[in-house]
């Protein structure tokens, strides 16, 4: 039985690497470049989180999540968020119908929340009414309306943005938001290359056509698989090392986190270390995630979850150059 | 990976062993007293050892779990498989899920390709620079010469310090030894020893010539405090007391005793007279009286003296006392007052001759009061009781044995002022005749004590026959003319050597400064000769006298001699004794022909020199010799004196 499993593990894992490569292609067809987004916001979905997106407008961030909803054929809806979008306008509302009879009667009608996969554009702009409805579907994979449990569609996976240059007019998330976020992704402009490409592909008159690859069952499969993959002792040991060195209160904290960092990572950031790295040791055929599987989703893990204080802020410091320094002296193994 | 731990830290260790290192070696550059070469070492010894410490101390520390296994998996890239596969491993195979099962199969399948050498190289740690650079610093701080400030001590200041032979050296210690007696009062054994401390430092070099004068001259002066105007004085007082005493017929042979200031006569010659007095043999009663009125003349004849000079001082007092106020009332006398301030000056140097005069009776006094006093009593109990006068008398002469003592003393005295002198004139004429006559010196005594055992032959060069002291060198001995026996560079300089005289004579200055006539070669006593030439005898070879230094001993004498012919007139008796040659041992001529030849040494020499000596002394003090001469001969014989 052993020896079956050991064959029917090392299957599973070749078919999700396969999978997972027959993904990234078919993403590819219409995504250029942002290989590191696209898996992380793959990362995000496999563990059954959620992303945030952080990028200036017109970097294909819609296209990136109607492209990967196409190519795992789930159910897309996208939300555009509005200071005075109210969460009916997300969760749903209930309206009253008329019968062939002519009998009234309400009606829930779903929101766009309740898709596979929700792009929430801006949501920083929406009111925190907005926010935390969108918010707690997200936790809960519920909704509750009019007493009514409206349970979300597996896999639900909701992919939401951040404009980092309006800040005016905009309701920041608040930290306990933050946190429920598995990642917090920043989207690169294109360079020189990749706009060339971007634009052959968008201005010619061939749109190319992404199919899907992956159905919802596998996904379910895949995230199954994740769950599964071992983590040893020294590499959990890691995150956590890694956690506690984001706290300025900690023996042994480093300068710059003692003087620029005013709260560190919640225990979130350390599930989201280990989920990542399974995951990633899944993405490179691996049997058991690895240090540098840590280290290599340490920033999109912890980077919304580190606080600055004032004057981290004031000097213009950014988490990752904490997060940075931080991985850079944390030793790999302690006696 | 112990060990490539252990190089990562050797720069750090390296840094600081050399930077100790550096410390060390500047101190020991700038100030070494600071710290010394064995302390140094230690420091260094220590740095070197703290170094190995320190890296030894790192590769023993434990190495983190699994250090290994990453190590290599960092190397073959295989992102923690052989560290998981390990970490799996170690939980019980009930407890693996399939993926760890896979994950050790995994593993496994890539060990086969791993080379831990690899995983774990030795590389030079980057910053190996820093103590490489430090360390060619060090090493040209150790190749720097830094002159060290040495300190110099003052120096002592330098003199030209007064040289003397060894031997005449040996012959004022030999002197001064003669001179210690146990009995001897404090002021003439602190005099004896500052003699010989005076010789000590002479023989050490520690005094020049101004220096070794000053202290001479001191000693003198404290010799002559009094004493040759005291023992003149007493001599006189003594010779009036025997006047009187001769007056007698029992004390006539006390009187003429101490005529011949033969004191210990004279007490023998009193104890007699006591014994006398006292045996019961009563003499007369009218040379009873004689002897009172002696024995009371006696010791009252110098109170007479004194009395009668202190009239005269006292009139000479008063006289000058009476002038001076009649000078003060008439100052404007003029001329008259000239003529008056010349005798007013002459008659106070008379009372001051007088003063000293009186002062030096009052000391003579002293020392004879209790004598006086003993014969004043003697004389008076004569006629009372002979017994007690013959204790008297008895007490008189302890007396005068005790001035007999103080008269020791005083010979003590005259020989050391005589040594003194000797040594003054000694030192004035090595100090005009240089180096040379130093080196013939030298050489003389070393041959004196048989170091170098040429004959001699009065040729006198290097020094050879250069006794009489004088300067320069001696050549031409080999026709016992030699150039008056005066050296080439010893004429004339201080009047001495200068020609003049007879043939072959010459005045020199003597010792005290005084002139005297100097025979020339072969002809007077060896001057500027060899050693045996003494008086009166020459090398045979030329003729009388010397000059050469003869192998046989001299014939004749020179007859140019200063004195009168030696007058005996006392009632000797000629007697001719012929001396039985036996053929037994050496004869004189030959014994002193060895001497010349081997040094002054043996028993037989010893005897010769003592014969001659006595004789020599003996005509010195009979006949009118002069000064110089008695100096020279005296000289003469203490160079050749006997040697140990």
């Amino acid at each position: 039985m052993a020896e079956k499993t050991k064959e029917a593990a090392r299957a599973d894992v070749i078919e999700f690497q396969k999978s997972i490569g027959e993904l990234r292609e078919e993403m590819g067809k219409m995504i250029v470049g942002n290989r590191e987004v696209i898996d992380g916001v793959l990362t995000c979905m496999l563990a059954g989180s959620h992303a945030l997106l952080e990028g200036v407008p017109g970097l294909g961030k819609t296209m990136l999540v109607r492209t990967m909803a196409e190519a795992l054929e789930l159910q897309f809806a996208r939300v555009q968020f509005t200071p005075d979008m109210m969460p009916a306008d997300i969760l749903g509302t209930t309206v009253i119908e008329e019968s062939a009879t002519g009998a009234k009667s309400f009606s829930f009608r779903k929101g766009p929340l309740f898709a596979n996969i929700v792009l929430a554009d801006e949501i920083n702009r929406a009111t925190p009414k907005t926010q935390s409805a969108l918010l707690e579907a997200m936790q809960e994979h519920r909704v509750t309306i009019a007493k009514q449990t409206y349970v979300l569609d597996e896999p639900f996976f909701v992919l939401a943005t951040q404009n980092p240059l309006e800040s005016e007019g905009t309701y920041p998330l608040p930290e306990a938001q933050l946190d429920r976020f598995f990642f917090k992704l920043h989207v690169p402009f294109p360079g020189r290359e990749e706009l060339n490409e971007i634009l052959e592909r968008t201005t010619g008159n061939v749109t190319p056509k992404v199919n899907a690859v992956i159905r919802k069952g596998r996904i379910l499969e895949m995230q199954q698989l994740v769950r599964e993959v071992p983590i040893a002792k020294h590499v959990q040991d890691f995150a956590v090392r890694l956690l506690m060195a984001t706290h300025p209160t900690t023996p042994g904290a480093l300068d710059g986190v003692k003087r620029f960092v005013k709260f560190g990572s919640s225990p979130r950031g350390a599930q989201a270390l280990l989920l990542a790295g399974k995951i990633r040791a899944l993405f490179e055929g691996r049997f058991a995630a690895s240090l540098d599987d840590i280290r290599a989703v340490a920033l999109p893990a912890l980077r919304h979850r580190v606080l600055l204080n004032f004057e981290g802020e004031a000097e213009g410091v950014k988490t990752d150059d904490v997060l940075h320094d931080i991985l850079k002296h944390l030793p790999e193994t302690m006696k | 990976m112990r060990l490539a731990r252990a190089l990562l830290v050797l720069p750090s260790a390296l840094v600081v062993a050399l930077a100790i290192t550096a410390v060390t070696l500047a101190i020991r550059k700038v100030a070494p007293d600071r710290l010394s070469n064995v302390r140094a070492i230690e420091i260094l010894a220590g740095a070197a050892a703290l170094t190995l410490l320190s890296l030894v101390a790192v590769m023993l520390r434990r190495l983190s779990p699994g250090a290994g296994t990453i190590a290599l998996d960092r190397h073959h890239k295989l992102h923690d498989r052989l560290t998981n596969a390990l970490a799996f491993e170690g939980i019980a195979p009930a407890d693996r899920s399939a993926l760890m099962e896979v994950a050790i199969d995994d593993a496994c399948e890539h060990a086969a390709r791993l080379d831990p050498s690899k995983a774990a190289p030795l590389r030079a740690p980057w910053d190996l620079f820093a103590p490489l650079a430090l360390g060619v610093g060090v090493a040209a701080l150790a190749l720097l010469y830094v002159p060290s400030a040495v300190f110099v001590p003052p120096q002592a200041k330098q003199i030209d310090a007064l040289a003397m032979s060894p031997d005449d050296i040996e012959l004022f210690r030999d002197a001064a030894k003669a001179l210690e007696r146990a009995d001897q009062s404090p002021e003439m054994k602190a005099a004896v020893d500052k003699f010989n401390q005076l010789i000590e430092d002479i023989a050490n070099k520690r005094l020049d010539r101004t220096e070794a004068f000053r202290k001479m001259e001191a000693i003198e002066r404290d010799l002559l405090k009094g004493a040759e105007a005291d023992a003149k004085e007493f001599e006189e007082a003594l010779k009036d007391a025997a006047e009187e005493l001769k007056k007698s017929e029992l004390s006539r042979p006390v009187g003429e005793s101490l005529e011949k200031k033969d004191l210990e006569k004279a007490q023998k010659d009193l104890k007699a007279l006591a014994e006398q007095l006292k045996s019961g043999k009563k003499p007369d009663k009218a040379a009873l009286d004689k002897l009172k009125q002696a024995l009371a003349k006696a010791s009252e004849r110098k109170k007479e003296a004194l009395a009668a000079l202190n009239e005269k001082r006292n009139e000479i007092r008063e006289d000058l006392l009476q002038k001076k106020n009649q000078k003060k009332d008439d100052p404007d006398a003029g001329p008259k007052n000239e003529q008056e301030d010349r005798l007013l000056k002459k008659k106070e140097r008379e009372l001051s001759r007088l003063d000293r005069e009186a002062e030096q009776k009052e000391r003579v006094g002293r020392q004879l009061e209790r004598l006086d006093r003993e014969l004043a009593k003697a004389a008076q109990d004569l006629m009372k009781d002979l017994g007690l006068s013959a204790q008297d008398l008895e007490q008189a002469a302890e007396d005068i044995n005790r001035m007999q003592q103080e008269q020791l003393t005083e010979k003590d005295k005259e020989e050391l002022r005589q040594r003194l002198e000797e040594l003054r004139e000694q030192i004035r004429q090595q100090g005009q005749a240089g180096k040379k006559r130093m080196a013939r010196m030298m050489k003389f005594g070393k041959r004196a004590r048989g170091s170098q055992g040429k004959g001699q032959k009065g040729n006198g060069e290097k020094g050879d026959g250069d006794k009489g002291d004088q300067e320069g060198e001696d050549q031409e001995g080999k026709d016992g003319e030699g150039k008056d026996g005066q050296g080439k560079d010893g004429e004339g300089k201080d009047g001495q050597g200068q020609k003049g005289g007879g043939k072959g004579q010459q005045w020199v200055i003597g010792p005290g400064g005084k002139k005297m006539l100097i025979p020339g070669m072969g002809q007077g006593p060896g001057q500027g000769d060899m050693p045996g030439a003494g008086p009166g005898q020459g090398p045979g070879q030329d003729g009388p006298g010397a000059g050469q230094g003869g192998k046989e001993a001299g014939s004749g004498h020179d007859g140019n001699l200063a004195g009168k012919r030696t007058d005996l007139k006392g009632g000797t008796t000629d007697v001719q004794q012929q001396g039985l040659d036996t053929q037994q041992g050496p004869s004189n001529s030959q014994v002193i022909l060895s001497a010349a030849e081997r040094g002054f040494k043996g028993t037989g020499y010893k005897k010769v020199f003592k014969d001659y000596h006595t004789v020599a002394e003996q005509q010195i003090n009979k006949d009118q010799v002069p000064d110089g001469y008695r100096f020279y001969v005296h000289r003469y014989f203490q160079l050749i004196r006997p040697r140990e």
